[in-house]
Formats: structure tokens, sequence, C-alpha cells
């Protein structure tokens, strides 16, 4: 008897330090927001809107956003959703204070839970699933009709409608600009890149990169190793061994991991995607591919300020809301000192070309073979 | 394409990268094996690994130490061995939930420590704490093949290695290892005779995650210098499956370990010199090989067995 009480301590005391472990990892507390899963928080969102029902004028002061996540942070995926959002925090938009929270490492089968629990907690008047999370808000919107619900990324097709809004960064013409970095400096003319799964998102910023290596140097051949997974750093850093022993010399991180492969050999460097990486590998990174989700952001939050400023219904649209590099959709960010003058000369040519418009980068979703 | 495929660059690639891969395995599968020896099933490789490479970034991190990093790693994979002794041994509870439950305490536990101790809510800088360089031998690391594919390798793969003959030696030279091998087989008899049975599991599941700790420790200061909770990647698991394909032999976890690490090497070089073989195969055929493993070896299976069933004296 006594020897069973311990066992059942034991394993408590272990379920308990794991609960305490998992419910911090987001900044705040989940099983608040589970508690509050009644009615009464979706009373409070009817309050508000009969609130301002009155004068137009008088809009609301304050934001807030909550972020669900699929990985921590610091992937770049997720730094380039972040680092938008901190920019417009300072650009404070209607005078507004902007708050986020976000909640890390959200496996999408707990998707549609979290994000409900986070409706339910009434605390967020836009509520974000930063990937594969389309599914996940389309089954809660519609219980929080004055809840901006958001999802971004590619494969979230056919959820959006009415107050679920799907947002996208498109990166081809950025990568194409790497391309151009990548085509003109390298000199075996194999360059390659090391990715997660074959999907458009991943797909289409490697094909504008070897386009725009192509467009200046026609002899470049260009492999890509698929990771098959979307965080693995030591497999990425294998990935682009293997490739560096196949004589690449420009290599396409478009995951983490693979500067450190070149960090071991002379003359190869890596190009950043997503955010800004130059400085975890400053002598091997040329530049980084920057996915600008803030003309995305900025729409939701001006769609919601009319929403609750002037009633203006949610509808959104059956397709993506996504915006070209012209419009502040993407960019490169500032190009190493490795890189030549007249090189950094080429890219500025044509980024020009693409922003006034007389270049256009096709998007080319296909996997590379 | 074939011509990329038969030189000599692509065979050393293929080699010299089979051997890395199969480093974190053999810490975790050659430690595996002492554990399941004296009969304690533990399951949280994969979250020992990952508390180990926790402790071993967030060491060097804040000493600059690589090593010293790498003696945090042991020590925290130690640790976690001893939970699971102390759950398994002492208070005998079923092996498999425990195991499962020390995972997910491994990886709770990490990222919650990560985010106390290392990150500020509005940054989102990556982490870097820096990586062993590749040891050159003097003489050794130039002669062709050989000294691109062996004498170019991480220390910590020569520690890996090294431990493989050095297991062997204890578990079927010495007595105190036949008597832990006798716990995981028949432990009444043994404690018959006067053998600690709890003793002999304490040791082989602490040192046992010792080894999945430096494991977890060359994967974060041998490859990338970064942490993150999903680090491991599931090398975890591919280290249990290799002590099931090894058939619970020294030898033959080396040599899954190595054939694992060749096959992902040669995936990886196969894409890199763009190869139309659907590399998803060779990623699953590791797995395939282990349950074809499980089927040959049924009749001379040399698994303890004892293996998972807690031992209470004076019950049967």
């Amino acid at each position: 008897m006594r020897t069973r009480l311990i066992k059942i301590f034991v394993l408590l005391t272990v379920l308990t330090l794991f609960a305490a472990a998992c419910s911090s990892d987001g900044g705040t507390t989940t099983t608040e927001a589970t508690d509050g899963a009644t009615t009464t928080e979706a009373t409070d969102g009817a309050t508000t809107t009969e609130a301002t029902d009155g004068t137009a004028e008088d809009g609301p002061t304050e934001v807030s956003i909550g972020l669900v996540l699929s990985g921590v942070k610091e992937e770049s995926w997720v730094s380039s959703m972040l680092e938008t959002l901190n920019r417009i925090q300072a650009e404070s938009p209607h005078g507004m204070t902007v708050n986020y929270e976000y909640f890390e490492s959200i496996e999408y089968a707990d998707g549609a839970r979290v994000i409900g629990d986070l409706a339910a907690s009434g605390k967020y008047d836009i509520i974000l699933g930063h990937s594969l999370f389309g599914e996940s808000v389309a089954q809660v919107n519609d219980q929080y009709p004055d809840i901006l619900f958001a999802f971004s990324g590619s494969g979230n097709d056919g959820n959006s409608g009415d107050n679920a809004y799907w947002i996208d960064a498109y990166t081809h013409e950025a990568a194409y600009l790497t391309g151009v970095i990548a085509g003109m400096m390298t000199k075996t003319n194999k360059i390659s890149g090391v990715a997660a799964f074959p999907t458009p998102n991943v797909n289409a910023p490697l094909n504008g990169y070897i386009a725009g290596a192509k467009s200046v140097n026609p002899d470049v051949t260009a492999k890509v190793t698929y990771l098959e997974s979307w965080f693995d750093p030591t497999g990425a850093k294998e990935s682009a061994t293997a490739q560096i022993a196949a004589g690449s010399d420009i290599i396409y991180a478009e995951r983490e991991g693979p500067w450190e492969a070149a960090k071991q050999h002379e003359g190869v460097y890596v190009i950043g995607h997503w955010s800004d990486e130059s400085s975890v590998a400053p002598e091997v990174i040329l530049t980084s591919t920057l996915a600008l989700w803030d003309p995305a952001m900025n729409f939701l939050i001006e769609t919601w300020y009319a929403h609750e400023a002037a009633g203006t219904p949610y509808d959104a649209p059956s397709d993506r809301i996504v915006y070209s590099m012209a419009d502040g959709g993407c960019d490169i960010a500032p190009m190493s000192d490795l890189v030549p003058a007249d090189v950094q000369a080429k890219v500025m040519e044509v980024k020009g070309e693409i922003m006034n418009r007389e270049l256009e980068i096709p998007l080319n979703p296909a996997p590379i073979e | 394409m074939m011509d990329d495929i038969f030189t000599h660059a692509f065979a050393i690639a293929v080699l010299a990268a089979a051997i890395r891969i199969a480093t974190p395995l053999i810490f975790g599968a050659i430690g595996e094996l002492v554990a399941e020896s004296s009969g304690i099933l533990n399951l949280s490789i994969e979250g020992t690994m990952t508390v180990g490479a926790f402790a071993g970034f967030a060491i060097t991190g804040e000493t600059g130490s690589l090593w010293l990093g790498v003696a945090g790693a042991v020590f925290a994979g130690g640790l976690m061995g001893a939970i699971m002794a102390f759950m398994c041994a002492t208070v005998k509870v079923d092996q498999i939930v425990a195991g499962l439950a020390l995972n997910l305490f491994g990886g709770g536990l990490s990222f919650f420590l990560f985010r106390t101790v290392f990150s500020d809510q509005a940054s989102t800088g990556m982490r870097n704490v820096g990586v062993f360089k590749v040891p050159h031998f003097w003489g050794l690391s130039d002669i062709p093949w050989v000294g691109e594919i062996v004498f170019s390798q991480q220390w910590l793969t020569y520690v890996a290695f090294l431990s493989v003959p050095l297991v062997w030696l204890f578990l079927y030279k010495t007595r105190y290892g036949l008597e832990l091998r006798s716990v995981g087989h028949n432990p009444s008899a043994c404690d018959m005779r006067g053998i600690s049975v709890p003793q002999k599991q304490y040791f082989a599941t602490i040192f046992g995650g010792m080894m999945a700790g430096l494991g977890g420790g060359f994967l974060t200061l041998s490859t990338t210098g970064l942490w993150f909770p999903e680090l491991i990647s599931g090398r975890g698991w591919i280290a249990l499956a290799i002590v099931i394909f090894g058939n619970w032999r020294v030898t033959w976890i080396l040599a899954g370990a190595v054939f694992f690490g060749f096959l992902d090497g040669l995936q990886l070089s196969l894409q890199a010199v763009g190869f139309a073989l659907p590399y998803q195969l060779l990623l699953a055929l590791p797995f395939v090989l282990t349950v074809v493993a499980l089927v040959v070896n049924r009749s001379r299976s040399n698994v303890p067995l004892s293996l998972a069933i807690p031992y209470r004296r004076g019950q049967r």
C-alpha cells in the first residue's frame, strides 16, 4: 500500500513539474484562458461594439494581438513576424498602443483548442496563427464574430472568409536579388539551397534565387536539398557539407544551420532567409531575404480598426492577402562587405527595376528537381 | 550525373558524413544498451539528449568553455538517468510510462529554463555559443581517403567510437558487468546471491543517461552551437531503434549506428548532386530495417529477459 502511494506521488510530481514547464512556454499562462471558456467572455465583445456605435470618431486606443506560433521565436520564420510587430508597435497606427503576446511551439493538432482558448479569454482583438493554422481558425472563428482571426503562409487554402483572414509573404523577388549575388560571386558555377519541405512557400524563393543567378550567369547549375523537417540545424549543416563536397560555393539557407558548414570551408558563402541572419555568422552570410509582414499586418489592423470604430463588417477574401516587393512585402537585408562593389551595384540596379515594376519576377512554386 | 557519384569526393563526403551522423546515435544507443542490460527500458533518451544539449549550451554560453559545457551535458544526462533509476529501481513504477513522462519533462524543463535564463521578450536573435574546431592531426589528417574520413572528425566522435570497446570490455570482461547483465536476465537469482539489484540498475541507468547527455552535448557543441527545443529531431528515438536493430550486441549496435549514418549521409549527398532517387525512401529505410531485424532475430533475440519488468523481492 505504501509503495503504491509513493508511486502515485512520484508520478504526480513529475506531471506537475511538466505542467509547470509547459504553461510557462508562452509567456502567459494558457490555463487562465481555458478557465474562461464560458459565455461571459463572448458578451464582453458584444458590449465593446455597442459602446463604439455612437461616436464613430472615437476609435479604440489600444489593440491586443495574440500570436499562436508553431515554432520558437528565434526561428527566422517566427522572428520575421515578431520583427514586423515590433515595427508596428513603434509606428503606433491611429496613435494606438499595440500589444502582442505570443504562444510558442504550439502543435497543429492543438491549434483549434489554443486559438479557441485565446478567443474565449476575451483579451485579444486580433488572433493570428502564424503557420498552417487555417483549419484551426476555421473551426472557431464563427463563435467570436468581433475578433479578427488570421493565419499565414501557404497551405492554408479554403479556410478564409468572414472574420478569418489569410495573409502571406511572397519572398521570391528578394530571393531573385540574392540569386544575382550568387550568380556573380560563384567561382565553381555551382550554387545550392538547403530547404525544409517541398512546399510552395519554400520552393518559390528558391526558384527565384536560381532564376536570379541564371539571369547574370547562364552557366550556373543549382541543386536543392530538402531536409524533410522544419527545424534541424544539425541536418541542415550536414546537407550543406554535402553540397560543398559536390562543388557548391554559395548556399541558400532556407533553414537555420548551413552557415556552420560554410565556416569550415574557404570561399563558401551563405544567404539567409525570412529574417536578417547576419549576426549569427557575419563571416559567411552575404545577405538575407526578408519577409516583411508589415503591409499585411497593417491591413489587418486597419480592418479591425474600421470594424471597431465604424462598424464596418468583416469580409475576408477567399484568397490570400499578399504584397509584392514594390508594395513593401519583401526586401533584402543590407549586403555584407564580402559582396564586391560591382555586384552590390548590379543588385541595386535590378532592385530598382523591380521596385518601379519594369522587371517582373514570376512566382514559381514547383519543387526543384 | 553518374559521373558526379562515382568520384572520390562523393565517396569521401558520404563516408565522413556517416561517421559524423553516427556519433550522437552511438552515444545514445551504447548508453541505452547498458541501461537495458540491467533490465531498465529507458525510453527517455530523446528527452535526456535535449536536457544534455541544453546544459552544454547554457554552461558554454555562461562560461565560454566548450569542455565545461560537455561536462555539464554529461552531468545533466546523469541526473535524468538518476530520476529514471529512482522511479524504476526504487519505487518501481511502470518503466514505459516513466520513460515517456521523462521525455516530456526533459523537453519542457529545458525550454522553460532556456526562456527564463536566456531570452528577453523583444529579442529575436539566435544565440550561438560556438562549436569545437575540427582537430588537425599533423600527418594523419593529410593522408588521402583515411585522413579525410577518419582523421578529420570532432574530438567527441573519437570519444564515441572509443566508448564502444570500453563498454564491451566492461559488460563482458568484468565481474561487475557480468552481475549487471545477470540482473537484467534474472534479478531474483542475483538477489539471492547477495547482489544488490537496485544498485546495479542505478549504475546502469545513470551511465546510460550520461551517455545520452553527451550525445545531446555533441549535437549542439560540435555542430551548430544553437539550442532549440526540437534540436534532437528524433535522434534519441533512432538510438532506441538501433539497440533493437543491433539485437543488444555491442558490435551490431556500432554497425547499426554507422549504417544509419551512412544511409543519411548517402541521401544528403545524392540530393546534393541532384540524383533522382526518392530520398524519402532512404530516410525511411532505417525504420523498415529495424522492423525486419526484429522479425529475423525473433528466435535468437538477445533481449534481457527481465527488460521493463520491475523487480520486487519475493514476488513473481
